[in-house]
């Protein structure tokens, strides 16, 4: 399941994020811990050498490697017998004594041993590496002639301090990685816990809705984004919701669009056939008309359809606007007709318009017979036209009785009647102004509308221009 | 010489009834119910029409458009059913010469047939349509009273036409509107009657006329004879 493996994840990656910190970061102590015996042992190495060397140099200036060797042995301490011996020599005792940790070796420039302060190496090459030991060289009138090597009498001694210290800090960094491994396993039950319950109540919600259950609405604890998350799940829902009753009503009114002109022509058919209704020509003829209007509507149905769908495609073409206003010729009559002022504004620089005509008429017309269906006889009815930056702008503007603001947001709706006791005939069937919207869409546009009871309705609506 | 059409329709009821219209109005007429058919029939008896559906079973009516556009310009009329089929064949551009959606009206569908027929024989002498004194050439849009022309606006010739063309016939004003303006116009039936008044005027004016246009009193108009 979702929910625990998620908390799985989250804890699992809690915990090797913890274990590679502490061991990250024991490995670099431990690099460090080196590194700084090391440094360490170096420079106590120099600081022997520094005080051995001027002692070999000014030896060697006066008498050469001759000798050195007992020079050395003599002044290591705890060699008394030596001691004496360098006196015989002439040689001063020195006010210092090679310490019996310490290791001095002089090399010739052959890389040949010629003093060894434990007398182990003489006359032969060094049987280990002399490179990681402190080393100076001997100069005679500035020329090299010897190189002293100080073996560090802290190397076993310390190695071992070293040794005891790693070993320790290693014990501790798995102490440490336990603890943390068990710290981040606990938070991460915690933060996972956090994190799987609002988004399994998230789940369980959705497969509610999935089920039909579209008022499931939900309340997510936690931090911001499940809030949002939860937020943004209620209004997906909502929208669900309101579709679903857009589809019943559509379904509901729908029949009853139906039911009155089926009535009508089963009524007047059943007429004919006892022979209460002549079955002449101006009988049929009315029928007929119920005909057409069914038609109409199934026609409308499928513009819908393809509005909802988002499927019309534009049959584009540029035509001169005199050709648009000549199809309006039939809104003309019919405003002047019901005594309605009907006048049209063209912005001068409009002479051509490109869109698809038969769709931009229909909107045209929608929204005009709307307009006329709304306003008293003396009333006006204003159609213009204007370019705004990049695009078209139609607006439709009557001094009807406007459109009250609650209905407002709902004007756009099918099937959509601010007086539901308007005759249907009259109102038309509420889809005109939907697929007046869709078609203006279709084109890159917009459809809004403006109004305030008693002073009149405005529809606007845009073409983007290609 | 009559003209042969052929019709593909699957559905036996509305090709039935079509092919009936069709044949009272004097065309010979041959049936096909799917693509395959139509496409066989097709190359069979080289009709002069072919009245296409575009939901054919087997072989549908885009292919079978296609496939005879390949071949020859036999005209064609589509029946659609759906608006965005019809969105589809004006982009395609398919080369069907007419549409009509379903439902429709067989009195439309012939007179659409009429007029791609004129159109496809260029050279035939154009049927003048007439009745008692009056006549009208759909091709250039002439109407005559006896000898006397008449200057008809496009809307007031394609009334009168529609009215000619069926005598007798009572068309109500949605019917009218319907046929003329194409069914956007619904709600602008009363534009009719400026229509029919001005058209009634120019024929005053011509000339002494043995046709008029008869109110029918709550229904619409027809042209009959006589004053």
């Amino acid at each position: 399941m979702v929910k625990s493996e998620l908390a799985q994840k989250i804890t699992a990656t809690l915990i090797l994020i913890s274990v590679l910190l502490v061991i990250v970061v024991t490995s670099f102590m431990l690099l460090i811990t080196r590194q700084q015996f090391a440094d360490y042992i170096h420079r106590y190495d120099q600081a022997i050498l520094n005080q051995w060397l001027p002692i070999i140099n000014e030896y060697y200036e006066q008498n050469g490697p001759e000798g050195l060797q007992e020079y050395l042995e003599s002044n290591t301490a705890g060699n008394s017998i030596n001691v004496g011996m360098g006196k015989r020599r002439g040689q001063p005792a020195l006010a210092m004594r090679i310490k019996q940790v310490q290791r001095l070796i002089v090399t010739d420039m052959q890389g040949m041993v010629v003093a060894d302060s434990r007398g182990l190496l003489i006359g032969k090459t060094p049987d280990f590496d002399l490179s990681d030991a402190s080393s100076g060289a001997i100069l005679t009138d500035g020329l090299q002639v010897g190189t002293l090597y100080v073996i560090s009498p802290l190397g076993s001694g310390l190695a071992s301090l070293e040794n005891d210290y790693i070993s320790k800090l290693t014990a501790s960094a798995v102490l440490l990685a336990l603890f943390a491994a068990l710290s981040a396993l606990l938070l991460g039950l915690i933060l996972g816990k956090r994190v799987s319950a609002p988004l399994g109540e998230l789940s369980t919600a959705i497969h509610q809705v999935a089920k039909g259950k579209l008022d499931k609405r939900i309340d997510l604890q936690g931090d911001q984004e499940f809030i949002q998350l939860g937020h943004d799940f209620n209004l997906m829902a909502q929208s669900l919701e309101e579709a679903d009753e857009r589809r019943r009503r559509l379904t509901a009114d729908l029949s009853h669009e139906l039911r009155t002109p089926l009535t009508f022509l089963r009524g007047q058919l059943e007429g004919m056939q006892a022979g209460n209704i002549p079955a002449d020509n101006e009988n049929v003829t009315l029928l007929l008309d119920e005909v057409i209007r069914l038609t109409r509507l199934v026609k409308e149905l499928d513009n819908l359809a393809l509005v909802e769908n988002h499927a019309v495609s534009l049959n584009m073409t540029t035509f001169p606007v005199t050709e648009l206003l000549d199809r309006l010729t039939p809104v003309n009559i019919a405003m002047q007709d019901k005594g309605i002022e009907f006048t049209i504004e063209v912005g001068n620089d409009i002479q051509k318009i490109t869109a698809d005509l038969d769709r931009l008429l229909q909107i045209l017309l929608n929204l005009l017979t709307n307009a006329m269906q709304h306003v008293t006889s003396a009333g006006f009815v204003t159609l213009s036209i204007q370019r705004r930056k990049d695009h078209l702008q139609f607006a439709v503007a009557d001094n009807g009785s406007g459109i009250p603001a609650g209905d407002l947001p709902h004007v756009f709706e099918r099937f959509y009647r601010i007086d539901d006791s308007r005759s249907r005939r009259e109102g038309g069937m509420g889809l005109g102004l939907a697929i007046a919207k869709g078609y203006a869409e279709a084109h890159n546009g917009k459809m809004w509308v403006e109004s305030s009871v008693g002073s009149g309705t405005t529809f606007y609506f845009t073409l983007g221009c290609k | 010489m009559e003209s042969v059409i052929l019709l593909a329709e699957d559905e036996k009821k509305l090709r039935d009834m079509t092919a009936q219209h069709l044949k009272q109005e004097g065309y010979k007429v041959a049936l096909a119910a799917d693509g395959l058919e139509a496409l066989h029939l097709w190359q069979e008896i080289k009709p002069d029409l072919l009245v296409l559906d575009l939901m054919l079973p087997n072989l549908s009516g885009w292919e079978v458009l296609k496939r005879i556009r390949q071949k020859h310009d036999t005209p064609v009329i589509v029946l659609t059913a759906r608006a965005d089929e019809i969105d589809k064949l004006l982009g395609l551009e398919l080369g069907a010469d007419d549409y009509i959606t379903k439902p429709f009206s067989t009195r439309e569908l012939s007179a659409r047939i009429k007029a791609v027929l004129r159109r496809s024989r260029p050279n035939e002498q154009s049927s003048l349509i007439s009745f008692y004194n009056l006549s009208l050439d759909p091709e250039r849009m002439e109407v005559f009273i006896g000898e006397a022309a008449l200057q008809l606006t496009a809307t007031e010739f394609r009334i009168l036409m529609l009215l000619a063309e069926n005598p007798g016939q009572v068309f109500s004003r949605l019917h009218i509107l319907e046929r003329v303006f194409g069914d956007m116009y619904e709600g602008y039936e009363r534009t009719i009657d400026t229509h029919i008044s001005n058209i009634r005027h120019k024929i005053e004016a011509a000339a002494i006329s043995q046709v008029s246009i008869k109110t029918v009193y709550g229904i619409g108009y027809k042209l009959t004879a006589g004053e």
